[in-house]
């Protein structure tokens, strides 16, 4: 009884397989391909780089940049209204205001040993930092991504390959840069780059896209 | 005039008797009636139908879960056999098998379900060997199974999702999505799925030599064994069948969803229990039906479905579930009593 | 007769549960779809929705699905067979979801996802994600300082099939492991579970009892993380978790666990009902698919402000 009911189970499959098995190489036709799963984010994201750092978000930034001066003081009236005026807003009502921004200031102090290595710099001569230049390689935030509005975050499969957008960005401007070996304190520095701001009491923390030190 | 009274008093216990028999049927007409007067739209005939594929997985799982109790067991693996067999679902349509000589095999529709219902077939027969052969009492055995398919589950995506189940229709496998959203006369595939399963099950457990054995085993498995029924092989095919029904449901989720989780089916085995359990099956086993079950899985799922329609919160739903269960069973112990005072008084 | 008045009482208790659900009015209908309601995120999400669509005019029925993809599909079915005009939900899985969302908009009916996205576009109206993987980046960073750059420390790791506890944990390592001083010692799921966090905390502890913090993928995580440090006398581990409950707002505030991220789960809810009320009305939202809805970090300084996921100004 076993025995019949198993060999006619095995007759079945058997003969069912040999009606229809496909047998396909290994790998073709996936490989070529991107990967539509998360395996393909930074192949996708490479791509998008490519494409539209130097080409685009570079001389957008550029050519958009505003005066630390006059964003602050835009700011300090209404940061809705300054950016609106000056800025772009990532995706969505909650998140920041992104800004490009641009100036010459004096270093005042500068950690150069931590991972998220930055320079504090002095731009209005009053002895205090207004602006945190970050020159990675751990760089916070998403102010490259957020300012360009060729970025749009419904075209992205999900949040992840969107952030690691952000980080990409990050790292390839950070790899332009020329950092600085020795101590800066007291130079003379000039940076473009870019901000990102949830509220008005916030930070300047600069993503930059090129710094100068003057010796 | 003694005749008179005692007849009288017979025919009346008799009377309630039939209706205690008919619980499950009379507590079927009276959930679907007040739904259908209370939540809107409950009675549309599109809504009977979503309603009935519901009820259809669940019921996938009551059959073959009334054969196992009805052999004096329980399968507490078949919510874990759902998902991994969504999960091996879902690895064959996404990857095929990779044989590792630089050539993959892909399969059609049909090759695929077959696969899966073999997975299925092969826990349950783990689950068999382990309580016939190795002695392990059913609970454990399968409590055992329920934690080694989930774990390979979340192990065969690392815990993630197959996603676009859709097929390729290169391979012939673009078919698959048929399988949970397909109709034929205008009934979902999985309704039809059902009907025949329970069609074959009825008929196994009430015209088939294996069906007597499966009731005897459940029964008196010592008499049972003395009479000559081989206990282990019927324990066996009843674990494999169980297996099956829960491929069956791993199937039919992962083409609904056209996806597939690891953590499909979660908590599936207790819905099965209750259904079984509120058809009349009984839990020291040896007593059970098919028809019951099914009436026992559209009535937990009219209550759901319902519930959920009238906005009845979450917290209370399931208050009301695990009452009308807890109901369903005093009252078959009321049933007991009553048909044990019939006979006696028959004999009387 | 015991028989019947058994039914009886069965029936009234239906009768019952009836009035108390209330019966078909003639407003609009809304479905708010979550997970369960056991877990107070997950509540804050229904209840902020629910008080929209009422203020907005619409009946809601809200439902849940305990992160079950199969359930959810049936709420969908139940759902558009009710005859509801618009479902807002907390999806059970970014691609589970996928094809319920697409049969509610065969059915002409619109979606509005919150919290969580699904893998696909253009078949939700709108998407309001919580940026999970922002807001664990702000975690690590106040981590990173809390720990001074270095130091063995611990991760807890949400639910595996989830892909919160991913994009989280992803999110966390993305900071953290730029500081080659910061040692990941233990990794481990706890599921999203106090009970089991409390357990996973006691045997890291025996094995790394050198663990100076840990970093948690939710809050009630962190919360049995930290009763079992409190146990062991490791009152000094600092532990950070993530969602921004009550409950690690007051630890927060009696100097417990350090610091948690809030995801606005209240205000997303309601943005998302105003967007349904609006795509209803003039059939546009008149914003793209996908938002996200930043994180806000939560600690000493702003834990007071914190109240049931919203951050009073």
């Amino acid at each position: 009884m076993k025995t019949i009911v198993l060999s006619a189970a095995v007759l079945a499959v058997a003969f069912a397989f040999t009606g229809c098995k496909l047998v396909k190489t290994g790998g073709d036709g996936t490989t070529a391909q991107v990967a539509a799963d998360e395996s393909g984010d930074d192949i996708r994201n490479a791509a998008r780089i490519q494409k539209t750092y130097e080409p685009q978000l570079v001389p957008l930034i550029r050519s958009s940049a505003v005066d630390v001066a006059t964003l602050k003081a835009a700011i300090g009236e209404s940061l809705d209204a300054a950016g609106q005026k000056y800025g772009h807003r990532g995706a969505g009502e909650g998140g920041a205001w992104s800004f490009a921004i641009k100036g010459t200031g004096k270093v005042v102090s500068a950690a150069l040993q931590s991972r998220a290595a930055h320079i504090d710099l002095d731009i209005d001569g009053d002895g205090t930092a207004d602006v945190v230049i970050q020159i990675g390689p751990v760089v916070m935030g998403s102010a490259l991504r957020d300012f360009a509005p060729f970025y749009s975050f419904t075209d992205f499969r999900d949040q992840i390959e969107f952030a690691k957008l952000g980080r990409a960005l990050n790292a390839a401007a950070v790899k332009g840069l020329t950092r600085p070996t020795s101590d800066v304190t007291g130079k003379t520095v000039t940076f473009v780059g870019a901000v990102s701001l949830h509220s008005a009491g916030e930070t300047l923390n600069v993503v930059p896209i090129s710094i100068e030190i003057a010796p | 005039m003694m005749r008179v009274s005692l007849g009288h008093d017979l025919s009346s216990t008799s009377a309630t008797l039939l209706i205690l028999r008919l619980r499950t049927f009379v507590a079927l007409i009276l959930v679907f009636g007040f739904f259908a007067y209370a939540a809107p739209n409950f009675l549309s005939a599109e809504n009977v139908l979503i309603v009935s594929k519901h009820v259809a997985l669940n019921a996938f799982l009551a059959v073959g879960m009334t054969f196992v109790i009805i052999t004096g067991g329980i399968d507490l693996s078949v919510g874990s056999i759902v998902g991994l067999c969504a999960m091996v679902a879902g690895w064959l349509l996404l990857y095929g098998i990779n044989t590792g000589l630089g050539w993959t095999i892909e399969f059609n529709t049909i090759e695929i379900c077959l696969i899966v219902m073999v997975v299925g077939v092969i826990i349950g027969w783990i689950n068999g060997i382990l309580i016939t052969k190795l002695n392990v009492a059913p609970f454990i055995a399968t409590l055992g199974t329920l934690y080694m398919a989930r774990g390979a589950a979340l192990l065969s995506s690392d815990g993630r999702t197959f996603p676009n189940l859709n097929g390729n229709p290169e391979y012939g496998s673009d078919s698959f999505k048929a399988i949970g959203d397909g109709n034929f006369l205008a009934i979902p595939l999985s309704i039809w799925m059902l009907i025949v399963v329970a069609l074959i099950a009825a008929y196994v457990a009430a015209r088939t030599p294996l069906g007597r054995h499966i009731y005897a085993v459940g029964g008196n498995e010592r008499g049972a064994a003395l009479s000559g029924v081989n206990v282990d092989r019927v324990k066996l095919y009843v674990y494999m069948f169980s297996g099956m029904c829960a491929a069956l449901v791993g199937l039919i989720i992962a083409s609904q969803l056209q996806a597939s989780h690891p953590a499909t089916g979660e908590t599936f085995e207790l819905n099965a229990i209750a259904a079984a359990v509120l058809g009349g099956t009984s839990m020291s086993g040896g007593r059970g039906k098919i028809g019951g079950t099914i009436i026992g899985a559209f009535v937990i799922g009219i209550l759901a479905d319902g519930m959920v329609m009238m906005g009845v919160s979450a917290f209370w739903q399931t208050v009301i579930k695990g009452a009308v269960i807890v109901a369903a069973v005093v009252i078959d112990q009321v049933q007991q009593k009553l048909q044990a005072r019939v006979i006696l008084q028959q004999r009387v | 007769m015991t028989i019947s008045r058994r039914l009886l009482v069965s029936v009234a208790v239906f009768g019952l549960t009836g009035t108390l659900a209330g019966f078909a009015a003639a407003a609009d209908k809304i479905a708010i779809i979550t997970p369960g309601h056991d877990n107070p995120f997950f509540k804050a999400e229904a209840v902020g929705a629910e008080a929209k669509a009422k203020e907005l005019g619409y009946e809601a029925i809200v439902m849940v699905h305990n992160d079950d993809a199969n359930k959810q599909n049936e709420l969908f079915d139940s759902a558009i067979a009710a005859g509801v005009k618009a479902i807002v939900l907390d999806n059970a899985g970014a691609d589970a979801t996928v094809a319920a969302v697409k049969k509610a908009k065969d059915k002409g009916i619109p979606s509005f996802l919150i919290d969580r996205e699904i893998t696909a576009s253009g078949i939700a109206i709108s998407q309001i994600v919580s940026n999970n993987y922002q807001g664990a980046q702000l975690g690590a960073q106040e981590f990173v300082k809390l720990m001074g750059e270095k130091g063995p420390f611990a991760e807890l790791v949400g639910k595996e099939s989830d892909t919160n506890a991913g994009i989280r944990s992803k999110g966390y390592h993305d900071i953290i492991d730029q500081y080659p001083d910061l040692k990941m010692v233990a990794h481990q799921t706890a599921n999203w579970s106090q009970p089991e966090a409390y357990k996973v905390m006691e045997s890291m502890l025996q094995a790394h009892p050198e663990i100076k913090g840990v970093i948690s993928g939710n809050d009630t995580m962190a919360m049995g993380a930290r009763a079992a440090l409190e146990a062991a006398g490791r009152g000094d581990v600092i532990v950070v978790g993530f969602d921004g409950s009550n409950d690690v707002r007051d630890s927060i505030l009696k100097n417990g666990i350090k610091a948690t991220v809030l995801q606005p789960a209240y205000a997303e809810a309601q943005i998302a009902v105003e967007q349904a009320d609006k795509f209803l009305k003039t059939g546009k939202t008149g914003v793209a698919e996908k938002q996200l809805m930043d994180c806000v970090l939560i600690n000493a300084a702003n834990a007071k402000k914190l109240e049931t996921f919203a951050l009073a100004k």
